[in-house]
């Protein structure tokens, strides 16, 4: 079931376009992460849902109805929606409980229900023993989960999250995103996180939009957007891609230094482009020339970097321009200058959208 | 120092003390010392001096409490106490009620004209008080005022409704001019909550109203309380406007209660011991107010402050439009057009005419009257001069305690801060008791006004330089360390520049509150080195009020340009900005 719609939705600051022509459908529990760098748009397109931004035009629907137009906008306060800010928003004169309770009194939710529910909640955000302290007085996780609390006791139809992780240091972010996931599964509100950290997006969500320039890229499940890019820019933002200019030439596509045929490229059907993906990770180096039906290309180590659980490499083709990066597991040791060979599986070479050209 | 470090071994008795005398001498040290010297005869005597006279029986010298005793001896000098309390705080009362409502409504609403009550607040804090205390008087006394005339047209009846010369005309009076210190405050904490905050409220179900209840008011409340201590403080120290309006209404106040003390025979251990009160509940108060506003994270909350979309108040917004337009004729337009008129009246209680009609005025001020030339003459002269001697000492204790150029260098920090607690006619008492007499004998000299100026205003240059400066992070002077410059060449090549505009900001600040100064001038100015603020007070006892009228045209049209020249170059708030 469709819980949120947004059709057409366009968002213009004087003449800026920041929200272009954008169009998302979440069904009912679904949990979307909209990805993208600073500028893209995704915050704006999150607080047109929420009702802080009427839109230039288009529409936010939510179980059918009309929440946003450029004529008419129900006001945030009368969406029953919850939201996470980056700053967590906490107020600071309210102690914990007051914070969690806030929502459930603007309901007009009964007192004894009211202590109940936000009981309940503090228990399972592990928070229950400080329920009487000031936000000020707790750590940044906790205040985290104080946010969390009070987003989801009043169990909103659409739960936003804006960036909720970013003021939070790494092992701590890594955690709370575990955790957000684990809330999502025990309560299975319809929700939308914006960030613009993919390994936040990926662990999280169900769905993927890649945004850029006010447009969605690609809306696909991580796997499919990890393996599958459509576009050069989708290709770059997630993970490491090398891309690759092709000549597609009747049954196979001519590379510099090789060529493939189309049916082994991991494409389905015809093939109209001249830019190609292949992630790093999906190349293998070779000490000695390997067997096999994949492409095995001579060439040498021009440089090198050990990440600690990778190593970085630069490959050289011998033919030709080709340079390529790989990624390697640790034991896998080059020296730069080294003769290696390059084994590409054709099938992970993916064709894309060039739009740098376009 | 690292010639101390080569020294190393025990060697010679002589060549370390050599060594140590080098390591004191250097030329930070010395101007360090220096400025210590200069604080303790600019802030630490005289406050000992206020102290210690206190308890000195003026004839023999000998301790004793007998002042205190005339000091409280008598019901109403105690009722005295007791009218300054209830002034300050039925004054900081009416100053929320108009600050509060205004700072809210240019934060916060879609009110029409936001930007021009902005400068109202402004415009009104721009008029000396004693200046807007005499429009006053001219617009409400009993009979001649012209609001009571106007009634007396209108309904035809035999007296006016409207008597400044009471309790409340004066609470009234004094409350127009103190509000924009509570505006500046409120709106200042309104702007910086994050928006976040808000929208949390927003998002969870609260409409506009209750949002701005339950959330952004209570957040504001700690800076919204805290300036209203300042005003009931500020009203406390207040001199010129109970002078012109308590004395003839018939009662007292601390302050002119304090003037009372220095008339023939002038009894400055009495006016010590009674000041003393003062002292105490201003220095409890400031502490309140520094607990209240300790609790940063109710402002200072981060996140990031996105647009705020105005409350939209629908027809009410006139209603607030309309308020905020009878506070700005109530404290700027009413005052500020029958001074005008007066100053150029012949005789101010009659109508306005061709007969009425007179330069006179200003030519009495500007050339006939040599002791009304002398005084326009002092007051500029002194204003500038206690400006850059202000600018330079904050700057340079600030600029030492920040990089902890000397150790006790917060000690000195707090020196120059303490003169905050003093109101300005007790420091006034500082200063005579402590450089009236023998040794020094200063009294008569314009150099006696000008040192207590300076350490009056000494507060306001620190705070404003000390913020600057920590706004300024210390790498950028190590980095001229590095490349081989030193620590003055650091100062001037870098320091200085960066802040050249906070500092001639805060220049100019001083520079007008400087020309307006009233009650640390005082008991300060002999006849030679009086200022117009002083001169005023004997001119409304004299009852000319045309001439009155005409001095304070002329310190509102110095204080605009002043004014309008820094807004050009330093930005329209930059008399506003409190830290």
């Amino acid at each position: 079931m469709d819980k949120l719609q947004l059709k057409g939705l366009t968002k213009k600051f004087a003449d800026l376009v920041v929200v272009d022509d954008l169009n998302l459908t979440l069904r009912a529990g679904e949990f979307v992460s909209l990805l993208g760098p600073s500028g893209c748009g995704k915050t704006t397109t999150l607080r047109m849902i929420a009702g802080f931004v009427t839109p230039t035009a288009g529409t936010v629907e939510m179980d059918g109805r009309q929440m946003s137009s450029a004529t008419s906008s129900l006001p945030p306060e009368k969406r029953r929606m919850s939201m996470i800010f980056q700053s967590y928003a906490l107020w600071p004169n309210m102690t914990v409980e007051q914070n969690v309770a806030f929502g459930l009194k603007m309901r007009k939710v009964a007192r004894d229900e009211v202590r109940r529910r936000v009981a309940q909640i503090l228990d399972v955000v592990q928070l229950g023993h400080l329920a009487a302290r000031y936000p000020n007085e707790l750590s940044g996780g906790q205040q985290q989960r104080v946010s969390l609390a009070r987003a989801l006791v009043v169990q909103p139809e659409i739960l936003l999250l804006d960036e909720p992780l970013s003021n939070l240091d790494a092992n701590l972010r890594e955690e709370m995103r575990s955790e957000i996931r684990r809330l999502h599964n025990e309560f299975g509100i319809t929700s939308i996180y914006v960030t613009h950290d993919q390994s936040e997006a990926m662990t999280t969500s169900d769905r993927i939009a890649v945004m850029n320039k006010g447009r969605i890229e690609q809306i696909d499940d991580p796997l499919t957007l990890y393996t599958r890019p459509k576009t050069r820019y989708v290709a770059e933002f997630i993970g490491r891609s090398n891309i690759l200019d092709g000549k597609p030439n009747g049954a196979s596509v001519a590379f510099d230094g090789f060529e493939v045929a189309s049916a082994r490229l991991g494409a389905g059907g015809p093939i109209r482009t001249n830019a190609f993906s292949l992630r790093s990770q999906n190349l293998a180096l070779h000490a000695a020339c390997p067997n096999g039906d994949c492409v095995i290309l001579p060439g040498s180590i021009t440089d090198r970097a050990f990440l600690g659980e990778s190593w970085d490499y630069a490959f050289r083709a011998e033919a030709g321009e080709l340079r390529l990066r790989v990624m390697s597991p640790p034991v896998s040791v080059f020296n730069v200058g080294q003769k290696v060979w390059l084994e590409i599986n054709p099938s992970h070479i993916i064709p894309i959208q060039d739009d740098q050209h376009a | 120092m690292a010639v101390l470090g080569i020294e190393g071994e025990r060697s010679h008795a002589a060549t370390k003390v050599a060594a140590a005398l080098r390591g004191v001498l250097n030329p930070t040290t010395l101007i360090a010392l220096l400025l210590a010297c200069v604080l303790v005869f600019l802030v630490a005597n005289p406050l000992f001096q206020l102290v210690k006279d206190s308890f000195t029986n003026p004839r023999d010298h000998s301790f004793t409490f007998a002042n205190y005793v005339t000091a409280f001896g008598r019901p109403r000098y105690v009722q005295a106490l007791i009218n300054s309390v209830e002034l300050g705080a039925v004054a900081a009362l009416f100053a929320s009620f108009i600050a509060v409502p205004l700072a809210w409504g240019v934060s916060r609403t879609d009110m029409p004209g936001r930007g021009f009550v902005h400068v109202m607040v402004l415009a009104s804090f721009l008029i000396p008080p004693f200046v807007g205390a005499i429009g006053w008087i001219l617009l409400g006394g009993p009979n001649a005022g012209w609001i009571n005339k106007a009634w007396m047209a209108v309904t035809g009846a035999t007296s006016g409704p409207f008597n400044i010369f009471t309790f409340w005309g004066l609470a009234l009076v004094t409350a127009l001019y103190s509000f924009p210190l509570i505006y500046v405050f409120t709106k200042s904490a309104l702007d910086l909550i994050s928006t976040e905050m808000e929208e949390a409220a927003a998002i969870l179900g609260a409409g506009p109203m209750q949002t701005t209840f339950r959330v952004t008011l209570p957040l504001a409340l700690p800076a919204i309380l805290g300036s209203i201590f300042l005003v009931f403080l500020e009203v406390l120290g207040l001199y010129g406007t109970p002078a012109l309006i308590a004395i003839p209404a018939g009662f007292n106040v601390v302050t002119t209660q304090l003037a009372a003390f220095f008339e023939n025979p002038v009894r400055v251990e009495v006016a010590a011991a009674f000041s003393m009160p003062m002292v105490g509940i201003t220095v409890a108060l400031l502490w309140v107010q520094r607990r209240l506003l300790a609790r940063k994270s109710y402002v200072t909350v981060g996140g990031k402050g996105g647009h705020r979309e105005p409350i939209a108040l629908g027809a009410s917004r006139w209603v607030l439009f309309g308020y905020a337009m009878a506070i700005a004729a109530f404290s700027v337009f009413m005052p500020v057009v029958i001074i005008l008129q007066t100053s150029f009246s012949k005789a101010w209680a009659l109508p306005m005419s061709a007969t009425n009609f007179t330069f006179h005025n200003f030519r009495e001020v500007l050339f006939d009257q040599m002791t009304v030339r002398q005084a326009l003459f002092n007051t500029f002269q002194y204003a500038i001069l206690t400006a850059t001697i202000c600018t330079f000492l904050g700057f340079a204790v600030a600029y030492i305690s920040q990089r902890r150029l000397l150790p006790y260098s917060h000690l000195l920090a707090s020196i120059t801060l303490a003169p905050f607690a003093v109101p300005g006619i007790v420091l006034a008492i500082c200063f005579y008791a402590a450089y009236a007499p023998p040794p020094f004998a200063l009294y008569g000299l314009g150099a006696l006004v000008v040192i207590a100026f300076v350490t009056r205003f000494l507060p306001i240059a620190f705070t404003n330089s000390n913020s600057a400066i920590q706004g300024l992070h210390p790498e950028l002077e190590e980095a001229v360390r590095i490349a081989g410059g030193n620590q003055a060449r650091a100062l001037w090549l870098v320091v200085v520049p960066i802040l050249k505009k906070s500092l001639f900001g805060s220049w100019l600040l001083i520079f007008i509150i400087g020309t307006r100064e009233l009650s640390t001038a005082m008991f300060l100015s002999g006849p030679q080195t009086r200022v117009v603020s002083v001169l005023t007070l004997e001119l409304s006892e004299q009852g000319s009020y045309e001439m009155l009228s005409a001095i304070s045209v002329l310190l509102l049209i110095v204080t605009a340009i002043v004014t309008l020249f820094g807004a050009t170059i330093l930005g329209r708030d930059f008399m506003l900005r409190r830290n």
